[in-house]
């Protein structure tokens, strides 16, 4: 029996090598049923409640979508509260990640303690953003660095972003004075080409790119919400995919390609990177974009935000100020597309067994971290 | 993407761990991130942990929602 939202990877196993994968989902696409029909107020409250693990992001793209579709131009405070949440979210999903899924993942012990208390401290930030705060208090700022200098960098985060090349990383993974740089010298250690597909990297999504590469499809074809794709090509979105020019992450990318490693090595940067840009206000010209939005045409708006997993999609389209049509594509669409990076990334996966296939395989999905419960099963060829 | 489903906590078989029950399935989820959870509160679960405690009114709401959607959650699921 499986509950709603939950994903399946099964592999066929020759006994060497992985021959075959198949991902299944049973990810209900609830939201254009829920809000059709609704007017647009309502079902901007409605669509954040329905998600457990992204409800800023999913809010933020919900409320920017509906209000290019109105035709709407939100004051500059309200973009950079939605801007700030989504961030602030992110850094949390990924200290989630990198302190208990992946140690989990990996067979040892998670350090839940940090993130409780990243929890604490980041759970009145959100309310408050969400319920009018357009900044957040640089204590919460320091707070957060100070825990990630001591979790998982070892150092402070601005000397571990000038480790710019493959050496320097590698430095900071022999000396391995944290868990997650423990966890990357065994991945290095027993699988370092994990994972590894060549599926294209997402580019980033302006509002240009988007109309031209995603909005004919994501408007005229009925299952491109569950499986998208980018110009016709299937997309890795993510860690990534966002920090593939940052010099580290571009040195690891080139030597041993898009494995398991790099995206943990990937979403390493990319935290730093945001904690980072967390120092100062939102909002700024040369400020990565992590809401876009605006609008297709009359009553029609599309928002993109870049989330933790990756890019989170919205469409609304309006009829007198009620709901006509709502598409939620989610990221985990891209990266577990039946074509998409996982698949690619675990087809001819030599393992010894089994167990270590499992393993092997869970190590594969967590890289590319779905929003829902993944079960893996491995059958025999 | 992860539905927000409340889970309902049945029982705390040993401390830091809940046994709740989403749509007739019994799952053992971790208590480590939030605090002050008593048999028969609401909870959203994330991967093996509680995440969120809802206050019984947003629960009902929020099931509500759900079971508008044609996810009936009091209804054992398929």
């Amino acid at each position: 029996m499986s509950l709603p939202g939950e994903l399946t990877v099964r592999l066929a196993w020759d006994g060497r090598r992985v021959v075959r994968v198949d991902v299944e989902s049973t990810r209900p696409l609830i939201a254009g049923r829920l809000v059709a029909g609704k007017p647009a107020a309502e079902a901007a409250l409605m669509l954040p409640r329905l998600y457990s693990i992204c409800g800023h992001a999913q809010n933020a793209a919900a409320r920017s979508a509906l209000d290019a579709a109105a035709g709407l131009a939100p004051a500059p405070q309200a973009l950079a509260a939605r801007a700030t949440a989504v961030v602030l979210e992110t850094i949390h999903e990924y200290l989630w990640r990198l302190l208990i899924d992946w140690p989990r993942a990996m067979g040892r012990s998670p350090v839940v303690a940090a993130v409780a208390a990243v929890r604490q401290r980041i759970t009145p930030a959100l309310q408050g953003l969400a319920g009018g705060d357009d900044s957040i208090a640089p204590a919460l700022v320091a707070a957060l660095e100070a825990l990630a200098d001591e979790h998982v960098y070892g150092e402070p985060v601005d000397a571990w972003l000038n480790r710019a090349d493959a050496a320097a990383f590698d430095g900071w993974i022999a000396a391995g004075t944290t868990l997650p740089a423990l966890l990357q010298r065994e991945l290095m250690a027993t699988a370092p080409q994990l994972g590894r597909s060549a599926t294209m990297l997402m580019p980033a999504a302006t509002a240009a790119l988007l109309q031209q590469a995603v909005v004919p499809s994501l408007r005229g074809d009925p299952s491109f919400a569950r499986a998208p794709y980018w110009q016709g090509m299937t997309a890795e979105t993510g860690a990534l995919a966002r920090t593939r020019s940052w010099p580290l992450v571009a040195a690891l990318a080139d030597r041993d390609g898009h494995t398991v490693a790099t995206r943990m090595a990937a979403r390493l940067a990319e935290l730093a990177l945001l904690l980072r840009q967390a120092r100062r206000p939102f909002g700024g010209d040369g400020d990565p974009r992590w809401v876009e939005a605006f609008a297709l045409g009359r009553d029609e708006g599309l928002a993109a935000v870049q989330t933790a997993r990756g890019l989170l999609l919205h469409r609304a389209r309006l009829d007198d100020g009620r709901v006509a049509d709502y598409q939620v594509v989610a990221p985990t669409e891209w990266n577990f597309h039946p074509a998409g990076p996982l698949v690619q990334g675990l087809e001819g996966a030599e393992a010894p067994d089994a167990a270590v296939l499992e393993r092997h395989a869970r190590l594969a999905v967590q890289a590319l971290d779905p929003c829902v419960a993944c079960n893996i099963e491995v059958g025999h060829a | 993407m992860c539905l927000a489903i409340p889970a309902r906590v049945v029982s705390l078989p040993e401390p830091q761990t809940a046994v709740v029950d989403l749509g007739g399935v019994q799952k053992r989820v971790s208590l480590e991130l939030v605090d002050d959870v008593q048999p028969g509160d609401y909870v959203i679960v994330h991967v093996g942990y509680a995440l969120t405690k809802l206050d019984p009114e947003e629960a009902e709401r929020t099931l509500q929602t759900f079971a508008e959607a044609g996810i009936d959650v009091d209804a054992p699921l398929r």
